[in-house]
Order: structure tokens, then sequence, then C-alpha cells
């Protein structure tokens, strides 16, 4: 079985020698480069822009405004159209970095020399600079910027409920605006020939976003073609198409030629989203034992005056506890500032931190052990639907995830531990994603040297798709995984799942799966029916898939090499078709991830800066199908999110609005200094109820709960409550 | 409220064509017998197309290599756009994330925030020069092995880095690799596995 | 955008009187970054890499002197024990690719508040060697370079030439607030020297105040209260010492709110810098007096 193996990635060998392709690597002859030119204010619109210098300028092919750019021919539908408002539409301005020009030059350096001469007249209204600002404007969406997240959701009363519970915590919680800051910034590049478009995209799913190229430009979807085979650093950063996506193939058609749109690091931070700040407040209701009885899970997010996309953080709150009475609502309110992504865990990590750090406040004035709180409330079904869970190891997670922890050894008195001038801190929060499925399609060709090719348009993030869906083909058809290549990336291939929202193990994974499966059952068909092979005439269900070949189960000498029987019959591939589809609302299970977190900080007395010393966490994911590719995974998921506690805050100015710092030295992520012991456990189950492949999803589960772990472990060395994030040094003096 | 405000930055051509002066009154004063073909002490820039280049000739990945490069061109983007590599990665253009790290004569140092001008005569290596043909250097082996990496961007800076670290330091502790290392971000955060990565290379090495 | 190479320090000079807009560059990577973001538009770079002195130090008659070339990893090299608050400095320079290049020199050309070299300079008493082809040398003591954000007293014809400093004659230590373990720019920054042989201390602040800066009441206050004779006198210092030397040095500085910290947290952290850089010293200058009686 090479599911479940720790094996090195089988594109680890491009990736440390340099060889690998990313978009910006991609080399078109004749490309010309374009830069964006982004609005210095935050609110307004431009009066009048002068590009007659730019256009003047060396190497100069086109300068495109608002005034002079080409129609586009509809726009198309968001959320994966990350802004609703189409770039150069119009001359308003809605924030700063908003792009108000576009300067084409036969090179980088030409363009970027070119857009300094761009002279903008701007007219300037009264920015909405800060959530805060807005707070009192706070309103519910009429459209819901993901359509399966209801804005408001109610169960009981939980207004009476919490009025009648004898132990009540009532209090506020805010999360800061964070950027994905990925290392790659997005690129890309796009070339017409007569109304053909072939575009490379730093995309996280060719599928998801070629139908919005093909909209907004007016052409069928099937004179599009769009690749991505790496992109470095996704975390939802690239699940949204941003307005430079459109920038590209509107300059390459208005000069002609291939252009690329590098967007600088600055333009990352202002021109792909980020995670939008929060601010909510949670009541809990509970019964001297700790049984919830009232959960009011209040969120109000900023958002762009383009769009209401909501940072949906009270959304996973109906279905984590067993609470009777519960209402969730989840509002808007307008900032001049670009439209939020989604990030890396889009809702659920802004959430948990206020759930759960309330849930701890709720065991300290209880004094109950957090842990135990959290056991006594366990939602054995899906508290919504009242379905059984598709699979559910939680409890498993609490133990195992504990006991390596050491959490016994935890007195709950806050500041009772020290080491010389260190204060220690446990703290403990749990995590839990709900799991979605798309559809997705794969075929797996055998081919008569005894290989397989995996197609499906699957995009490689990091998270290690194309190896694990290599292992999956490889136990499908008995072959090691150096025998299966991967054709990816690459919009002309069957439709993957898109690389977000942790669905290619289970989505993309099970099209592999049942892509195998098909090409196996072709081959079997093949052999049985062939009376020049060893197996002729047995039952298609006796023979099984072996090294490289074919065998009767039962007697194991009997069969014959898949390269025989293809070359016997001249047949150079056989192709199987893997058609994943989700069952969607009829499923007879409610399914999603689980996880655990236990944290230890130390915090000097003097100058409290807190570090991470230690981190247990515990997933219960069903099946692992890389223990090397997921540990890697979710150790980098959680140390995301340990920045999000401590360090990360893409801060407003609090006049423009504009962020203050949209750099990686003062936006500051962990760096390897920063990172402490980080354990993670796997309590596998393969989830057969949930696809075929027994596996759901790591990549967002895993950055869920930490940072109310660590602000809970904050409490417990300092006696400080804080809420809101980052913690940083002067909150706890 | 509502202002006008009328922002023109300050135009780059304005500089060239004033440098045009002084580069003609330096170009006098550069009688010391020290402007050669190869490296003019002073160059002069020119306002007119195609802008003003200067010639470099560096060793690259232990080829020679000679190319006239726009005196803003970074030694990353001569790597990138001129020379071909894809190795060296631009990921912040700011000297902070080290997706950019190059060895210059052994050393580490950042490609994006130097000029490709100011190395004649140097010795780059990046991560295309580490494997000898298909045999990968030994930090290169350790990052495959340790899975030091997921989406692979920051790799080629992490593994020239590590190499320019086991070369200052052959045996470096836990807590140095973090520390020394800490120049390179990795948003995938492998950090763990960077470490176990440096760690059994220089083992490998001792 | 011009680009001057001289080869000799003479050119160099020559080129800076002939182009006083002309940005110096040695390693790149405070300059450069600032082309790269398009913060600067300099007229022309004046290469100094080609300069050989400049990445040369030496030590005569007692003092050495550091070219402005000598990047932060050769002084933490090989100057760390005749200067050990600046190698201690040049060790929290951002990374170990930044310290291959960064130079001190560059680090006093940006006069930024926040740069790392500056508080070992103040407290060590360096002096700045800077030069002009029409007016020659100034020296400039490191206490009268800075002169407010990022401006220095340097004519926009003159070159940094060196920095001058007396090597150690007792404990010197540097101490910087971040807000992750490496790679940060300070939030703020405190270097403390004692100076036995004139019973004398240096104190230099980074990153609190417009410009870097000696917490001068800090230095009289504590030069006053220490026993220096004591040798081996049983007694630490007074806790009252301690805290009342925080408490200068942090009076000393004009923090602000930003983005790296809150005025009030550095003013707190300035203290406890303080009282632990001198608590570090103190014990040194204790124990080399044990050792020598």
């Amino acid at each position: 079985m090479a599911i479940g193996k720790a094996i090195s990635r089988v594109e680890a060998g491009d990736k440390v020698t340099g060889a690998a392709r990313y978009t910006e690597d991609v080399r078109v002859a004749e490309t010309a480069h374009a830069v964006l030119l982004g609005s210095a204010i935050s609110a307004g619109r431009v009066r009048g822009i002068d590009t007659r210098r730019a256009e003047r300028a060396p190497g100069v092919l086109a300068v495109i405004t608002h005034l002079n750019r080409p129609d586009f021919a509809a726009v198309p539908p968001t959320p994966y159209t990350a802004e609703g408002r189409m770039p150069l539409v119009d001359d308003r301005i809605h924030y700063a970095g908003q792009y108000i020009a576009v300067v084409v030059a036969e090179t980088r350096e030409q363009a970027e020399h070119a857009a300094t001469l761009v002279v903008v007249d701007y007219h300037r209204t009264s920015p909405v600079p800060t959530l805060d600002a807005a707070l009192s404007q706070a309103y519910i969406p009429r459209e819901n910027g993901l359509a399966r997240v209801p804005s408001e959701y109610r169960r009981g009363n939980a207004e009476a409920a919490l009025a009648a519970a004898p132990v009540r915590v009532e209090e506020e919680y805010r999360t800061a605006a964070l950027s994905h800051a990925p290392i790659e910034p997005s690129s890309t590049l796009a070339y017409w020939e007569g109304d053909r478009l072939t575009i490379y995209d730093s995309t996280q799913s060719v599928h998801m976003h070629r139908p919005l190229v093909a909209i907004a430009f007016g052409v069928p979807e099937d004179r599009v073609r769009m690749y991505c085979s790496l992109v470095g650093g996704g975390f939802g950063n690239k699940s949204y198409s941003w307005p430079h996506v459109f920038l590209a193939p509107m300059a390459a058609r208005v000069v002609r030629r291939p252009v690329r749109v590098t967007i600088s690091r600055k333009q990352v931070f202002t021109g792909t989203g980020h995670m939008a700040a929060t601010v909510q407040t949670v009541r809990l209701g509970a019964d001297q034992d700790g049984r919830l009885r009232a959960l009011i899970h209040d969120s109000v997010n900023q958002t762009s005056f383009i769009d209401d996309r909501q940072e949906t953080a009270s959304a996973i709150t109906p279905y984590v506890y067993a609470v009777p009475d519960l209402y969730a609502r989840i509002r808007v309110t307008k900032v001049n500032t670009g439209t939020g992504g989604a990030m890396r865990t889009p809702g659920d990590s802004a959430g948990a931190f206020a759930l759960e750090s309330a849930l701890d406040e709720l065991a300290h004035r209880l004094g109950m052990d957090p842990l135990e709180l959290r056991r006594r409330n366990h939602a054995d079904v899906d508290p919504v639907s009242g379905r059984p869970w598709s699979g559910k190891q939680l409890l498993a997670c609490y133990d195992q995830a504990a006991e390596r922890f050491g959490w016994d050894r935890r007195n709950p008195e806050p500041g009772s531990a020290r080491d010389g001038d260190d204060l220690i801190g446990y703290g403990m929060a749990g995590g839990q994603r709900t799991e979605h499925q798309r559809p997705a399609q794969a075929t797996v060709d055998l081919t008569d040297d005894g290989t397989a090719v995996i197609r499906s348009s699957m995009v490689e993030i990091g998270g290690g798709g194309l190896t694990t869906l290599s292992q999956i083909a490889a136990d499908g058809l008995g072959l090691p995984t150096a025998a299966v290549t991967f054709q990816h990336g690459d919009s002309a291939l069957p439709a993957a799942a898109p690389t977000f929202g942790s669905m290619t193990s289970g989505s993309t994974g099970s099209a592999v799966k049942l892509a195998a499966a098909d090409a196996l059952r072709a081959a079997i068909d093949l052999a049985v029916g062939d009376r020049r092979s060893p197996l002729h005439g047995a039952d298609p269900d006796d023979v099984v898939a072996h090294e490289g070949g074919l065998r009767l189960r039962d007697r194991p000498g009997d069969g014959e090499s898949y390269r025989a029987l293809l070359r016997r019959n001249r047949i150079n591939t056989l192709r199987g078709d893997g058609d994943f589809q989700p069952e969607g609302e009829d499923a007879e299970h409610a399914m999603a991830t689980f996880g655990v977190h236990f944290t230890e900080v130390r915090i000097n007395r003097y100058l409290p800066r807190v570090r991470v010393v230690r981190h247990v966490a515990a997933f219960s994911i069903g099946r692992v199908l890389n223990a090397k590719t997921a540990r890697n995974q979710a150790q980098g998921g959680i140390i995301m999110r340990l920045g999000a506690a401590l360090m990360e805050n893409q801060r407003p100015d609090p006049v423009s609005g504009r962020f203050i710092s949209p750099a990686l030295t003062d936006y500051h992520v962990p760096v390897n200094a920063d990172i402490g012991e980080i354990d993670v456990i796997f309590v596998e189950e393969p989830d057969t109820n949930a696809n075929p492949l027994g596996a759901r999803g790591l990549g967002e589960i895993c950055a869920v709960g930490i940072c109310a772990s660590v602000a809970n472990a904050v409490h417990h060395a300092t006696g400080k409550r804080v809420r809101s994030l980052p913690i940083t040094p002067d909150k706890l003096l | 409220m509502d202002e006008t405000t009328r922002e023109s930055p300050p135009s780059r051509r304005a500089f060239l064509s004033r440098s045009l002066t002084a580069g003609a009154g330096l170009a006098a004063l550069g009688g010391t017998g020290t402007a050669t073909a190869a490296a003019p002490a002073v160059a002069a820039a020119a306002a007119v197309d195609p802008p003003e280049t200067l010639p470099v000739s560096l060793t690259v990945n232990g080829r020679r290599r000679t190319l006239r490069t726009d005196p803003r061109t970074s030694l990353l983007d001569a790597l990138r756009e001129d020379l071909g590599l894809t190795g060296p990665k631009k990921g912040c253009n700011q000297g902070a994330c080290g997706a950019c790290t190059v060895l210059l004569d052994g050393t580490r140092i950042l490609s994006c925030i130097t000029f490709a001008v100011m190395f004649e005569g140097a010795e780059i290596t990046t991560v295309e020069g580490l494997a000898d043909g298909d045999r990968l250097h030994p930090v290169q082996r350790a990052f495959v092995e340790h899975d030091g990496f997921q989406c692979g961007f920051c790799t080629s800076g992490q593994i020239t880095s590590a190499v320019g670290l086991l070369a200052e330091n052959p045996r470096p502790s836990t807590a140095e690799i973090k520390e020394l290392m800490s120049g390179n971000l990795c948003r995938c955060a492998a950090y763990p596995n960077i470490v176990a990565a440096v760690e059994s290379a220089a083992e490998g090495r001792s | 955008m011009a680009f001057l190479r001289p080869t000799t320090w003479p050119e160099a000079l020559a080129a800076k009187a002939e182009l006083p807009g002309a940005v110096p560059i040695q390693g790149g990577t405070d300059v450069m970054v600032e082309i790269n973001f398009d913060v600067r538009r300099p007229e022309a770079l004046l290469d100094l890499t080609r300069v050989a002195e400049l990445a040369r130090w030496s030590e005569t008659g007692g003092r050495l002197r550091v070219g402005a070339g000598v990047p932060y990893s050769r002084v933490i090299g090989e100057l760390g024990d005749r200067l050990p608050g600046l190698a201690q400095a040049s060790r929290t320079v951002g990374s170990p690719q930044i310290r291959n290049r960064g130079t001190v020199g560059g680090n006093l050309g940006a006069a930024s508040p926040a740069g790392d070299s500056h508080p070992p300079l103040l407290a060590g008493g360096a002096v700045i060697e800077v030069e002009s082809a029409a007016r020659g040398v100034r020296m400039i003591p490191a206490e009268e370079f800075y002169l407010g954000v990022k401006r220095s007293a340097l004519e926009p014809d003159e070159l940094i030439r060196a920095f001058h400093a007396e090597p150690a004659t007792g404990p010197q230590y540097f101490s910087k607030v971040g807000t992750r373990n490496a790679m940060v720019i300070a939030v703020c920054s405190f270097a403390l020297a004692l100076h036995p042989a004139e019973r004398r201390v240096g104190t230099g602040i980074g990153s609190a105040a417009p410009t870097p800066l000696r917490a001068r009441a800090a230095e009289e206050f504590l030069a006053a209260e220490l026993d220096w004779a004591a040798g081996l006198a049983p007694a630490g210092l007074a806790p009252g010492v301690l805290a009342r030397f925080g408490e200068l040095v942090s009076e000393a500085a004009a923090p602000i709110d930003d983005v790296r910290g809150t005025a009030g947290y550095r003013r707190h952290a300035l203290a406890v810098m303080a009282r632990r850089t001198l608590t570090w010293a103190w014990n040194d200058y204790r124990k080399a007096r044990e050792q020598c009686a």
C-alpha cells in the first residue's frame, strides 16, 4: 500500500533544484510587461489622469485608464471574481491601491518608470477608515457572499435561555486584518490568438477561474486555456480572481502581444485580499455543571464599498457543541479598504478565537477544567441537522493530545507556574471545520510500458496533492508510486476540484481513485476476454492488481503484467474515467473535520512577549494519505495561526484607512527562530461515509483554534485575558 | 469634506537628463586611468532610447557570463531575466523574505537588493549550481528527505542559505540553525522540517 | 540614472563633489530597498565597493579605525573582542544574508533612528570620519552625527570613510526588543558601555526618539553611584540604583506609537533593558576585578 506512507513529494526534485516552474517563471516570446498603478487615496474619484508623459517614455506600448479602456463583456459572478466591480470601469476610488492605470512597456523597468510619470488629479472624499469607525453601520448583507452559509441561524430561544442560565460569560473579541502574505506575488501572463485566450495565472483552480475570464471577455469557455501547475503559496490568496487577472488579457488585447502582470509585494497586501478584521461578541449561558444552555455568537467584519464579503466567523458555531438554544449572526460594515478574501481558515479561525476563548472564560468561572467543559458539551450528532457525523474522533483527539501534552500537570490557578523570570501557561482550545466537497474529474491511463498517467487539472499549492493522488492511483493499479506521473494544472484536462477549501483529498482524490478503479476494470476485462492471457476466462471479481499487473486473488502465480497485456493487444493506453459527485444535501451524514490544540507559553515577566515553546494538536480527518506531507501541512497551519495570535496585524491608518505597513519588513510573519516544538497527532479512522477514499480535508482544520489556545495559555500564565489579536507585549503590561 | 490634490511624482526622466550633464562633467574628470571599457569609473546616463546599459562579466554556476544591463537592474533580475535562471525568486524585492538568496564567492547574500553591475568578476552560485550533475547536493537531498518545503517557492533561497550557513558554521546547534535560517521566510511554515534537513545535512558532513 | 564606480577614495570624493545627489552604495541593503520601492529616486549611485580601503580596519595607538565598508559579519567575526557592544548589535541586524553585505557605514549614512549600530557607537564614544574633496576630513563624534529622522551631519559633498573607537576597556552590552525572535527592526534598543579607566558610563538608545541618543542623566547618575573601586566588595548593585538607572534611561527617550510598538511599551522596555544590561555589565566588571585581585 502506498496510501498512508511517508514518501517524499513526487515534485521534490524540481523544487530543490530550481527547476520547478511557477507562473512568473513561464517565458513566452515577445512578452510585454504591465505595471499596475494604484490609487494614492482611499476614497473619491479620479478627476483627471494625464498619461502623456508616460506614453512618450522609452519602451511604452500603452497606458490604459478608465478613459480609454476596452469594455468588459460582462461582470463575472462573485465571489470567485474577487471584486464585484471590474477594474478601470469608472473613475470611482473605493480603497487605497485600487488600480487606476495599466502601463505596458517592453520591459518591466520601463513600465515601472513610466508609471511614475502618470499624473493623477484626485477628487478626495472623506473615507471610512476602520472597522471601529463603521461598527454602528453594521448590517446583514442582502446578497450572501458564500451561498452555503446563512447570515443568521437560530435554534430555540437563546436570549431567554441565556437569561435563565445560572452562569454566564458575555464578552467582546477582536481579530485583526491579516494578509495571506504568500511568498509568491500573483502573476498573470495572457495572450490572444484571434478569440483564443491563453492565460498562465497564479491560481488555486484553473477550472474555477477560466469561466470568469471567458465571461469577462465574452468568449466561449472552450476558447480560454488556463494553466497553473504550481502556486507559490495559496492560503486562499489565489482562490479568487483578483483584478489584475482581468487586466492582463485586457492589456494583451490592447497591445496585441503577450502581456505579463506580476504584482508588487505591496500589491499583494492591497490587491489580493486579506482576512477581514472582526469584532465579535460571544454570550454563553451554562449550568453549574458546565452544560451549555445558551450560546449567542455575533460577528461583524469590515468589507469594502464594492462587495458585501463576509468573514463568516460565527458560521461554524451552531455545529460545534450540543447547545439547545443558539443564535448566530454575521454582519458586515463598509470601510474604505479592499474586499476581503478567503484566508486559511475562512471564518472558522477568527470565530474559534472568540468561541474557544469564551469557553475558557466559562471554565475558569465554573472552576472546571477547560477540557472537561468541552467533553461535557460534545456534539454526538450534528446539532444543526441531527444527522450522524460521517466520522468524528474528537474525544480520542482530546485524550491523546492531552496525554502527549501533559495536560494533567496543569495547576488551574493562573500565574501558578514559573521558571525564573518566565511565567508559564498551559492553554487549550478546540476547532471544527465543515467538510466541503465538489464534483471532480480525473482520468488514469494505463500505458503499455507499465506505467500510469493521472490527468486532472489540479494545481499543486504545497498541500502535497501531486504526491497523495499519485499514491492513490498507484494503489488502485498495484503500481509503485514512481510508476505514476501526473499531468495537471491545465484547463484542457479533466476538471479537478479547486485546491482550496480542503477539497483535494476528498474530492479530487476520490475522482482519481474512481479513475484508477475504472482503468483496472478495463484491464481486467481485457485480460479475461483475451485467449492468450493466463487470466482468460477468470471471473473478473477474482482478479486483482498486483505489482505492475494482474493476478488471481487466490492463485498469486497466475497473472501477467500490464505491459504484456497491453502490448499483446496492441493497446497504447487504457483509460479509466473518474467522476466524483458529492452527495450534497441528501447525504446521510454530516461531515466535518475536528481538532484540538494544547499550547505552552512562556512570558518573561518584565518584557512580556509571548513565546510559544510547545504546541500539541490532534486532528480527526479520516484517513491520512501521506504521513510526511500531512504532518508538514498541519505544522504549517498551526504556525501560520501562531503568527495571527502573536504578531500579524494589517493595521489601517486611522484617518485614510490605507494599510500602514504593506511590506514584509513590518507585517511580521513567524520566522524560523520563533518556532518551538510542534507536535501533531492524527487520530485516523478511514471515513468511507464521507467519500470512497475515506479521507477528509486537513489544510484548513489544522489552522482553527490555535489563537484561542494561545490566548488561554496567556491567561493561565498571567491572569490576563487578552480578547484582541494579536497578543502583543503592550497588552500584557 | 472635499479637497483636491494634485500628485505628480518626481520624474525619472528628469533626473536622467540631469545626470547626462553631470556625467559629462565626470567623464572629463575620469582621466585617472581607471576608466576601462569593462569597468568605467564613471558611466553617464543617456536620456535617449534605449536606456543606458553597462557591461558586466561574472561567473554564474561555473560559467562565465557577460551581459549589458540597465544599472537599475538588480542582481536578481539579471539572473532571472537576462540569464534565464528560475531558481532565485522575487518574493518581496526588499530583502525581507530571503527567496532571492544566492552565494557570492560562497557567502550568502540577497540578490534583490544589490545591483548586477556591482558584481564584475564575481562568482555567483544559485540553487541551479549546487548539484553535481544529477547528483543532488547533500543539502538538497536533506530537504527532499525531510520534506523541507510545501509550495516550494522559498525553497531555492532556503537551500542556498543553508549551504551558506554550513560554510559559515559547519556544526550549528539547533538553536543556531533556527536563528541563522531566519532570513528565509517560509509562509507554508515548513520550519521544523527545514531545521531537520539542515541538521541532517550538517551531520552528514561531519 | 548614472552609476559611478570609483576605485580609489580620491575618485570617490571627486565624484561626490561633482554630483552631490549621488547616493553612496556599499552593501545596498538600505539604499536599494528604497529604490526598489520607489521611495527614493537618486540621480546617481556611487558604488563604493571597489574602494578597497573602505573594507579594512586597523588599530593604531590604542584606537580602532574601521572602514565604512566593513560588513556586519566581519565586525562580529573580527572585532567581537574589541567592540563587543557593536558586535552584539551587529548580530541582531536583519538576517545573515544582510549582515554579509550591510555595513556600519551604510547604517550611519541612512541615519535611521532604528539602526542597530547607533546605540553602541554612542555608548562607546565612537567618532565618525567623514571627508569631502573641498574641505577634507571632519571628525564628528557619534553624538553630534544624528540630527533628525534619517538626517545626519553629513554634508552633501561628503562621504563617510570610517569610524573610530577605542577597544572596550570594560563590559559592553546591547539589548534590543523586537516583535519576533529574529529578522526584526528594533521596536527599541539600548546599549551600555562601562569605561572603568575614566569611571564613565556610556549609553545609547535606539528607535525611541527621532534620532538615536544618549541618556546623559542616566550616565552621570550611574557613574557617580557605581563603586568603581569596589572590586571585591560583596554587594551587587543596590536595587535602588538599578531602578533609578532604568527610569532615567526611559525618561531620556521620546518614543511614539507606531506600527512596531506603542510609546508606553517602548519606555517600559527601555527601563527593563537598562536594568538588564547594567546587571550583566556589573557582574562582568566585578568578576574581572576578582580575577585581577
